[in-house]
């Protein structure tokens, strides 16, 4: 039978799932509001975007899944250099870039580029479009946070935080990996990890993809 | 590594914290561009469409309100007031309603996101605060229905119930006339 940790854990599962399926449905309606000023084909290049950004195996979601993982194993790096006592010039000095990671991550502003040019509607209704982009953009932000929320709060509870205080600092550490805003990342160091962002970490996309010019 | 071992998990606590705010901040930014494209999508309809004077008439009532409700909203109105609010807008006029429909509904979604958040936050601050007290490796099957109690009176949505309910063998919602949270388990 499972634990009081697993179920606590479990549920919050559940409760992100919910959240993620509110904000994608909540998208697919405000599209459906565009199609009211939108020219056919335009509204469809927009639902297109909206797949190939947002749908659940999109191809910006598979890149911005590998980069994030290329952050978390240049951090994984970065700490255990720390610990080993070495300075922040040594250790922005030897990590090590993967040329192929970096080929992807060139790809991806590539696909940007070629999504922005898929929704360079007109002037006139770029005001319009606002909401939509802005609406795609919140349900992509929003579900990234909660969770990274959801699988820092299952690192909480798996290493019985804090009953177990040795386990802190791997606690800690673990939690960071699971961050890939910027933002996001600035008030974990500030909060909880109590030190600078180190400048070596600080290759986080924002929250917003897209700068709508609000 | 800085980490305060005392306060650490109340650290983490204020990092969520801060986090499901800036969500529910946004989400709340959301509502406001909603309503803000809805008048802008009526001033086109209005400029392109041939409408009967009851029609127009009505349209224009309905802009009226709207416009007042944007305003209200940048005062932070609360969401389901804002849907019922729109629901009243529709009127009976077909063009009014077939606009409003998809607006309430992102509206109704909105709003589910935001009870989502309190809820995810609920969860996370009863736990920390469980854990003060208890030792979760150590807990019995009566501490899980005791946790699931606490977070029966601090989760509001009924699916949320639910799920903790399913999560910790709580068994079936208990069926209340007035829809309020069911009672404690033992």
């Amino acid at each position: 039978m499972a634990n009081i940790k697993d179920k606590v854990c479990a549920l919050l599962g559940d409760m992100q799932v919910n959240a993620a399926e509110n904000a994608t449905q909540k998208v697919n309606q405000i599209l459906e509001v565009s199609s009211n000023y939108l020219s056919e084909p335009n509204h469809e290049k927009l639902k297109l975007f909206h797949q190939l950004y947002f749908g659940a195996q999109s191809e910006v979601t598979t890149q911005k899944s590998e980069m994030n993982n290329e952050v978390d194993d240049i951090f994984a790096q970065a700490a255990a250099m720390i610990d080993s006592g070495k300075s922040t010039e040594e250790i922005a000095a030897s990590l090590k870039i993967d040329e192929k990671k970096e080929s992807e991550r060139l790809q991806l502003a590539g696909l940007q580029k070629k999504l922005e040019s898929l929704i360079a509607f007109e002037d006139s209704i770029k005001e319009q479009l606002a909401p939509v982009m802005s609406s795609m953009q919140f349900e992509d932000a929003a579900r990234q946070r909660v969770e990274h929320i959801v699988k820092m709060f299952g690192d909480i509870v798996n290493k019985s935080v804090p009953k177990k205080p040795e386990l802190m600092e791997e606690v800690a550490t673990s939690m960071a990996e699971h961050i890939a805003i910027k933002s996001e990342r600035e008030v974990f160091y500030k909060l909880v990890l109590r030190e600078p962002v180190p400048e070596h970490l600080d290759s986080d996309s924002d929250d917003f993809f897209f700068d709508l010019g609000a | 590594m800085a980490i305060n071992k005392e306060t650490f998990l109340d650290d983490v606590k204020a990092f969520f914290d801060d986090s499901l705010s800036w969500c529910q901040s946004e989400s709340e930014k959301e509502s406001n561009l909603i309503l803000t494209t809805l008048q802008s999508i009526m001033d086109d309809v209005k400029r392109r469409s041939k409408m009967s004077q009851a029609a127009e008439t009505a349209f224009l009532e309905a802009e009226e309100k709207l416009a007042k409700l944007v305003q209200e909203t940048s005062r932070n109105i609360d969401l389901g007031e804002m849907k019922s609010e729109l629901e009243a807008l529709k009127s009976d006029s077909i063009e009014v309603s077939r606009l409003m429909n998809p607006v309430i509904e992102a509206l109704q979604f909105q709003d589910q996101l935001t009870q989502n958040l309190q809820g995810i936050r609920a969860v996370i601050h009863t736990w920390t605060e469980h854990i003060k007290e208890n030792d979760p490796d150590n807990s019995t099957e009566q501490d899980g229905k005791d946790f699931a109690n606490k977070l029966l009176k601090v989760v509001k949505t009924p699916h949320e119930r639910n799920l903790v309910r399913k999560h910790f063998g709580l068994g079936e919602e208990e069926t209340v006339m007035n829809g309020a949270p069911a009672g404690d388990y033992v």
